[in-house]
């Protein structure tokens, strides 16, 4: 068969290879434009209906012309072609049309090679086991496909290598991973990028915001996601301490707080002494990527991160946003006394409020000012209050209008942690404490089947810090002065339950409750385990792993003679398993006759080539008399064995048996 | 030194583009005579490696790395199989079917597969052709011919041909040269039959009984090998009276001398092709005849194995 560049001759592979780009493309669907989805499963409709010989494909024109198009929406939707979203959505749009003009070998080899790279940039958007789980399944339908695409066959009973085919690919992989994961583990890493990539407006945004109103972190509160995994040095801290601080919010506009951003960050040497009760804790945080610059701690941060920032605020900032898995250690004072010594009442930065803002709470404060003289007992008043008064702590709290802190305080009287901390803050402001509210998370759960502890989206919180003058800076939660029996949906576990009402009634089962949580428990392991290893392994690891080994500060040149070193061992072992074929078993009979052939060559009569079985046979007994009965009976059954119609077990029996004994003797003549 | 050094890489280079010169079949493939590169898709999809890497580095990647140490490593051990695909082959030729010149033959090569699994997506062609023969050789022997064109008459060397095989990614292309120091015959071309009759019988008649034609019963005689079959005794073999060749008397066809010297013209090729055609049609007409050459005289007879010598004759003078 001559002729290899054309299709046709490869049957099945057409077919899969519009499978691939398929699968291919539905993790992404979710991330593309609407249009952008249907555009490409239109064009793969279309190519599918051309494989089967009912439509003809578009003219150049009409390609270019989709191709302007979709280039045109996709400037119109993102405003730009570079960048995560835009170029992954671009890239798609051209594997698909790609698919229109698909007409040689060359070709589908092109293709195949656009579905490696859009697999490739599926892990921009996630890097979690199941996502990876599907890529290896996708690689080895790519490597069929390719291999099929390698081996020309123009018949239909190329479907019956589907099996073989997907098999060599599977061991192909199988071959190349020990490879893969010396490249992984001794390629030398390099730290930051080597080019900075356009910042994009992220779409699809987790967990807190920079920006705090009624309802914002509520709504995180079904939200069971890791928002990070913190590994302590010693014992964790107990839960009332574990305050994580986030995001530090100073501008009050009536209804939202935020922080417009200033570029004044404190040098790293320059971070203010913190009078400390106690000594630091010390503990690893690794961070989801959250797509925002802010690092969590404990409160208060001792010593600042590597590669972060610190804000007026002691708020830790990132150069750039956390688009992967951040791994950071840090290290806090959960018992501290700071900036005792700035006199923040001569600043408005922590006391301004919108004009006319929320005058019955105004009226309030005066009345409690009266009484209080002092801003330690104003701020122990205000707590008061919220005991005192029918204060509910709700899921669901009643929506507010006009003026929030006024409605909250008066009316409606129940909210969540954002109107405690929004209400709290500007009732210290409006008596002239200097005050902020800080949004974070609060609590952590200990996995029990390994050493670290999770906190969740639905950990989130916000509170308030307050400046007192003989104190400096001190955390207050007003939130946590609210009794237990005005909580609404207290138990923790609860609010983590499935919705559905048949899990909940199984998780009422104890035993079932128990094995949920351990399986949660141990799922979360085998993902941390995976974040911190595989995920996040960077050059930091791969230093911290060398040290470990006993090679401590191992430098990228040792690091890439290990690797030459390994990728030798590795393909020199490959080789002799590959190489070392084994060949085909010889047929008993003929081995049986060799066998009886090579007797006869030690006593001196050898079997010349040419020799017919029966020829030799009768040299045999020309030369020795004395072995003419055996020869026969062996020659006979060997013949009959060999060019017989049947077979027969029998007879090849009795042959194995002359033949073992058969031991013609050396006479001498 | 440097002259040695010089010929030595000449030497290599030559092995490289044309393997080892003529060898005595059977050419088997072992490390030193497979020779393995990328493709063009192969070097594209390194450079996709390339921007792969790039990429993960830029994004510090981790998922990204592994699947880019992955794709390499899945192509590194994708060139072990290819060269495997190739290696412990026995190559050797069957005999080239001789043709009259400007003809197309065919080589059969026979490949020999001793290992257990099959080697798939071979493709062998003659060396300076474009397209390949593309087959799968299974345990044992398998058999392809390729396409051979002829231009010269007489004895020439089997040409050198290329076995090769990209499977099973396409990404690299292993070859080995295969040449085998065998020969192959072609016989000149015949003339143009409208252009020259058949000489005339009698005035090359011998001696005779000039009464009787050359189609006259003159009795039977058992069978060789080679008559021809028109003159099989259908009806003897009809009765079971076993193979009988009916022979024919007449001086004619015992007579018939295809001479050198007869050939009008002057130019050997010319001379030569109407020989040929002249064998052509005393083969055609059923008769004997011989071969008077200016060095070697052939007794007239008939049948494939005389045709050939005769035509042998021809193209080797």
């Amino acid at each position: 068969m001559y002729l290899p560049d054309n299709l046709k001759r490869y049957p099945p592979a057409p077919f899969l290879l519009l499978l691939c780009v398929s699968l291919i493309l539905l993790p992404h669907l979710v991330r593309i434009p609407l249009w952008l989805s249907f555009l490409t499963f239109g064009i793969l409709i279309w190519r599918g209906l051309h494989d089967l010989g009912r439509v003809r494909l578009p003219g150049r024109f009409v390609r270019y012309g989709i191709i302007l198009f979709g280039i045109a929406g996709l400037l119109f939707h993102y405003h730009s072609l570079i960048g995560r979203q835009a170029g992954t959505s671009l890239l798609l749009l051209l594997t698909a049309m790609k698919l229109m003009e698909l007409q040689s070998r060359r070709d589908a080899y092109v293709m195949l090679f656009l579905c490696y790279f859009v697999v490739i940039l599926g892990f921009l958007f996630s890097q979690s086991i199941p996502m990876t789980v599907y890529m290896v399944v996708l690689l080895l339908a790519l490597l069929t496909t390719q291999i099929f695409y390698s081996h020309p066959n123009a018949s239909e009973a190329s479907w019956r290598q589907l099996l073989p085919h997907g098999r060599l690919a599977g061991r192909i992989i199988l071959q190349a991973s020990p490879l893969a994961l010396a490249l992984f583990i001794l390629f030398p890493r390099v730290t930051g990028p080597l080019w900075a990539m356009p910042d994009e407006a992220y779409s699809s945004r987790t967990g807190l915001s920079d920006k705090m109103s009624p309802g914002g972190i509520s709504r995180l509160r079904n939200d069971n996601s890791v928002a990070f995994r913190v590994k302590f040095a010693g014992d964790p801290p107990g839960a009332n301490q574990l305050y994580w601080r986030g995001i530090i919010l100073w501008r009050f506009d009536g209804k939202t707080w935020d922080a417009p951003e200033d570029h004044r960050y404190y040098q790293k040497d320059s971070l203010i002494p913190v009078a400390a009760g106690g000594p630091a804790l010390d503990y690893t945080v690794t961070l989801e990527p959250h797509e925002q610059r802010w690092l969590f701690l404990l409160d208060t941060p001792a010593v600042i991160p590597e590669n972060a920032y610190l804000t007026l605020e002691r708020q830790l900032l990132t150069p750039k946003p956390v688009d992967k898995l951040l791994r950071y250690r840090a290290s806090s004072y959960l018992n501290y006394r700071y900036e005792k010594d700035v006199d923040w009442r001569e600043s408005p930065r922590y006391l301004a409020l919108p004009a006319r803002v929320a005058p019955k709470t105004h009226n309030l404060i005066s009345t409690l000012r009266a009484r209080h003289s002092t801003d330690r007992e104003l701020v122990r008043a205000v707590l008061r209050y919220f005991y005192d008064n029918p204060f509910y702590y709700s899921r669901t709290p009643p929506l507010l209008f006009d003026d929030p802190v006024d409605e909250f305080l008066f009316e409606t009287r129940s909210g969540f942690c954002e109107h405690y901390a929004s209400s709290f803050t500007v009732m210290m402001r409006l008596a002239g404490i200097p005050a902020r509210v800080v949004v974070g998370y609060q609590g952590g759960e200990m996995n029990p089947l390994s050493d670290y502890m999770i906190v969740r989206q639905s950990d989130a919180h916000a509170w308030s810090e307050v400046w007192l003058a003989d104190y400096g800076w001190m955390r207050i939660d007003p939130t946590s002065v609210i009794p237990p029996g005005r909580i609404e949906n207290s138990d923790d576990l609860r609010r983590r339950q499935p919705e559905t009402r048949i899990a909940r009634e199984l998780l009422q089962q104890p035993w079932i409750l128990k094995a949920y949580k351990q399986a949660r428990f141990a799922l979360d392991a085998i993902n941390n385990r995976w974040n911190q290893w595989v995920v996040g392994f960077n050059q930091k690891r791969q230093t911290e792993l060398f040290g470990a080994l006993g090679y401590p500060d191992i430098h990228w040149r040792e690091l890439a003679t290990l690797l030459g070193l390994a990728v030798t061992v590795i393909l020199l072992a490959l080789s002799w398993r590959l190489f070392r074929m084994p060949l085909q078993k010889k047929d008993p009979l003929l081995q049986a006759y060799d066998r009886f052939c090579k007797r006869l060559a030690a006593v001196g009569l050898e079997k010349a080539l040419s020799e017919t079985p029966a020829q030799f046979a009768q040299r045999v007994k020309k030369h020795r008399q004395d072995l003419s009965h055996d020869v026969d009976v062996i020659t006979r059954l060997y013949q009959r064995l060999r060019y017989g119609r049947t077979v027969s077990a029998t007879l090849m029996r009795r042959l194995l048996e002359q033949v073992q004994q058969f031991k013609p003797q050396r006479h001498v003549t | 030194m440097a002259a040695s050094q010089t010929s030595l890489l000449n030497l290599n280079l030559q092995r490289f583009f044309r393997g080892e010169g003529p060898q005595p079949a059977p050419h088997t493939t072992h490390r030193r005579n497979v020779y393995i590169l990328p493709t063009r898709i192969g070097l594209i999809f390194g450079l996709l490696l390339l921007v792969m890497l790039i990429g993960a580095i830029n994004y510090a990647n981790s998922m990204g790395f592994l699947f880019t140490f992955l794709l390499g490593s899945i192509s590194m051990v994708a060139i072990l199989h290819t060269y495997q695909n190739l290696l412990r082959l026995e190559i050797h030729s069957g005999t080239v079917p001789a043709v009259f010149s400007g003809e197309l033959t065919q080589l059969p090569v026979i490949l020999d597969n001793p290992g257990r699994s099959n080697r798939l997506a071979l493709e062998v062609r003659l060396a300076g052709e474009e397209l390949p023969l593309l087959f799968d050789a299974g345990v044992g022997q398998t058999v392809v011919h390729l396409d051979l064109p002829t231009m010269k008459r007489g004895r020439h060397p089997l040409p050198r041909f290329v076995l090769a095989s990209r499977f099973p990614l396409g990404l690299f292309r292993a070859w080995t040269h295969v040449h085998l120091n065998q020969t192959y015959l072609v016989y000149p071309a015949p003339a143009t039959s409208s252009s020259l009759p058949l000489p005339s019988f009698h005035t090359l008649a011998g001696h005779g009984d000039q009464g009787r034609g050359a189609d006259d019963f003159a009795g039977l005689r058992t069978y060789h090998h080679g008559d021809s079959p028109r003159h099989i005794h259908w009806k003897a073999l009809a009765r079971q009276q076993g193979m009988l060749t009916k022979q024919f008397g007449g001086d004619r066809s015992e007579e018939l001398w295809l001479d050198w010297q007869q050939v009008p013209g002057e130019e050997i090729e010319m001379r030569l092709s109407i020989l040929v055609r002249w064998i052509i049609e005393a083969e055609r007409e059923d008769l004997a005849y011989g071969l008077r050459l200016p060095a070697t005289e052939i007794k007239p007879s008939r049948g494939p194995a005389h045709r050939h010598q005769c035509l042998e004759a021809l193209a080797l003078f």
